[in-house]
């Protein structure tokens, strides 16, 4: 998982961790509140029943009693029951009318705590004296919020007041108004969650921008361009780091071409000494050939007759040559990975490169039994290219094929063209293909890639030929630099102990 | 070969210059030598040799430039140049053609190819009869 997205997620989490917190609380207070008001609420309106009885009873008159409980049940749906009973426990006003002028058993109605659910204490005013309670209680089955009220006068309990409230009408209408809280709260939270998100970005970004920077320049750096620099014009840490990155990249790309440097140093020093060397050796292997010819072959000079030196000479030949082959590939390969390699193009008719290079190869592939051929699949003509290296690019490959290849196998290249559907008929190639078509010990699958590194040999590949050429490693890697220096792929398909195929394409030729 | 041709040989090389002098004076050619540009320049002008084998690989003045001063008051049928390079496959190589040498070949060379080119180049300026 990106940084990016690690950031964006823990800021979002830590946010609605805390709104989920937040939002919790504040429904409970808020339910909480809506209950303390109902309560407070209908004490004042109990105060004002209570004011009318205490007048009731003083006058002995209660029919407008009645009416007003009658009124105020009419007005609330949520109100059951309104009772009104004086000194002696006598209902002197019901909201059912039956009930009028019952005598209640003074037990029952001080009692109603036995049956009460649960008894929510008031700290409302002072005006409620410890009987006057709050509760919640079953009434013929029925679950009510009930309240009960003493009138005193002078200090006489005068009136006993009693309302019951139907429990489910306050209920719904609190979650009503809990709803509309709630719906409003999610609106809120969704506007705050929507700038949480887009905060959050805004601070990966931030983040993340530097460490995108910082690995851009590394991966530059890691492909070898070694010039990379940073510019970040900020005075902290930040711009520090990228400070000591610029320092490391300028050293890198100074050691770098101090190893290129060296590396084309000491080969131009060796090879001139090694091609004197090998200039010797050819003129005395010409001149020995000559006497060889001309007399006796044992002709000794102290021990070692002229065969034998004819031979010690040609070893000591062949090892000048590998040692200057691979100086010369490695000074390519310096040279293509410092991107110094020039190509030098002009119109080069392909097929006869190819058939050149296979020219080159007769007696090789004589020795070894090996038949070669060319197939043309489509005719290319001329092409732009380097001619010397897209010849040294095909000498590696073939090399390798012969090297690679037993007795009496084969080796076929062929020449393809691929169009654009389109061009064909313009006459416009888009490019052209070769392939090396081996029938050697081929390829495993895990070393398909890494042979176009520089210096990696497959190991153990079994005696092919006796005097086996131990190679550099480093020919497909030229190989690989010069056909990228023109544009194009080179690849490697292979059966292991069937043989291998390696391709390679040249873009943008245009046909004769 | 009844008549003497001359041959300079230039490379700062004298393992070169030997062995090439050696192969040459075999075959019959007589041989000068130089060491840098301005002496190969001036036994030019004294001696007017048939052929110079040049070196490309030269101290301050390269053998790119040594061969246009030569062409500047020579042509190829007064004097041929053979240019010798180190490497055959490099891109130098090709543009000596393009300051008036004649032929090149390849250092480390074979002393065969070597005689048969300077034949080949003395028989193409018209010096040496068609055999
Ligand atoms: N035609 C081929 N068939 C099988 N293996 C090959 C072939 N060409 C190359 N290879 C493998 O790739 C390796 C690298 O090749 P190369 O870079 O040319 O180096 P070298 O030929 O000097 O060993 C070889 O050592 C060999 O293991
Ligand atoms: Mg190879």
């Amino acid at each position: 998982m990106s940084i990016k997205l690690k950031i964006i997620l823990l800021i979002n989490i830590a946010f609605c961790l805390a709104i989920i917190f937040i939002s919790y609380t504040s429904i409970k207070f808020f339910r909480q509140s809506l209950e303390q008001s109902f309560i407070s609420n209908n004490v004042n309106v109990i105060k004002d029943i209570a004011r009318l009885g205490k007048q009731a009873i003083s006058l002995g008159e209660y029919e407008e009693l009645n009416n007003a409980i009658a009124v105020l049940r009419s007005l609330d749906s949520a109100i059951y029951y309104v009772a009104i009973l004086d000194a002696q426990g006598k209902v002197i006003a019901h909201t059912d009318k039956a009930m009028i002028n019952k005598i209640l058993p003074s037990k029952s109605v001080f009692g109603v705590f036995h049956d009460s659910l649960e008894i929510i204490k008031l700290e409302i005013s002072d005006d409620l004296k410890a009987k006057d309670q709050f509760f919640v209680n079953m009434e013929n089955g029925l679950k009510l919020y009930t309240f009960t009220y003493q009138s005193t006068l002078k200090g006489e309990r005068i009136a006993f007041i009693r309302m019951g409230f139907l429990d489910d009408v306050i209920v719904l209408r609190m979650n009503k108004t809990h709803d509309i809280f709630t719906r409003n709260l999610a609106y809120k939270i969704f506007y705050v969650l929507i700038a949480i998100v887009l905060f959050s970005i805004y601070i990966s970004i931030i983040f993340t921008r530097y460490i995108n920077v910082f690995s851009k320049a590394l991966k530059l750096l890691g492909d070898g361009k070694f010039g990379t620099k940073i510019t970040v014009a900020s005075k902290d840490e930040i711009g520090s780091l990228s400070a000591d990155f610029n320092k490391m990249a300028t050293r890198l790309r100074e050691i770098d071409y101090l190893k290129e440097e060296f590396i084309s140093n000491v080969t131009h020093e060796l090879r001139s000494p090694l091609g004197a060397i090998e200039s010797y050796l050819n003129y005395m292997i010409d001149e020995d050939l000559e006497n060889m010819i001309d007399k006796d072959e044992k002709l000794t000079v102290k021990g070692i007759n002229l065969s034998e030196r004819h031979e010690y000479l040609n070893r000591m030949r062949s090892n000048t040559r590998r040692l200057r082959k691979f100086i010369n590939n490695l000074l390519d390969v310096s040279k293509i990975e410092s991107g110094n390699i020039h190509l030098d193009k002009k119109m080069v008719n392909i097929f006869n490169l190819v058939a050149e290079v296979k020219d080159l190869f007769y007696m090789q592939a004589k020795h070894k039994s090996i038949e070669m051929k060319i197939i043309v699949e489509e005719s290319a003509g001329y092409i732009y290219i380097d001619e010397d290296k897209i010849k040294q690019l095909l000498t590696n490959l073939v090399n390798n094929a012969i090297k690679f290849t037993g007795k009496g196998g084969e080796i076929t290249i062929i020449l393809s063209a691929l169009f654009h559907a389109e061009d064909r008929t313009k006459n416009f190639m888009h490019s052209i293909q070769i392939a090396v078509v081996d029938t050697g010990i081929g390829l495993e699958e895990k070393n398909l890639e890494q042979i176009f590194d520089k210096f990696e040999q497959v190991k153990n590949k079994g005696p092919i030929q006796d005097n086996f050429d131990k190679g550099t490693g480093l020919g497909l890697a030229v190989a690989k630099g010069i056909v990228e220096a023109h544009g194009g792929k080179i690849w490697v398909q292979s059966i292991f102990g069937k043989g291998s195929t390696f391709y390679f394409t040249l873009p943008s030729v245009i046909i004769e | 070969m009844s008549k003497k041709y001359k041959i300079l040989v230039v490379d700062d090389e004298q393992d070169f210059v030997d062995l090439i002098r050696i192969v040459l004076e075999k075959a019959s050619y007589q041989v000068f030598s130089a060491s840098n540009g301005e002496h190969c320049l001036e036994i030019v002008r004294v001696e007017k040799p048939d052929l110079v084998v040049l070196d490309l690989n030269l101290p301050n003045m390269d053998g790119h430039e040594v061969c246009r001063k030569i062409r500047e008051k020579f042509s190829f049928k007064d004097i041929a140049v053979l240019m010798l390079t180190v490497r055959t496959l490099e891109h130098d190589f090709v543009s000596g053609f393009g300051c008036g040498s004649d032929d090149y070949m390849g250092k480390p060379f074979e002393p065969k190819e070597l005689l048969a080119r300077i034949k080949n180049l003395l028989r193409q300026a018209g010096k040496l009869a068609v055999e």
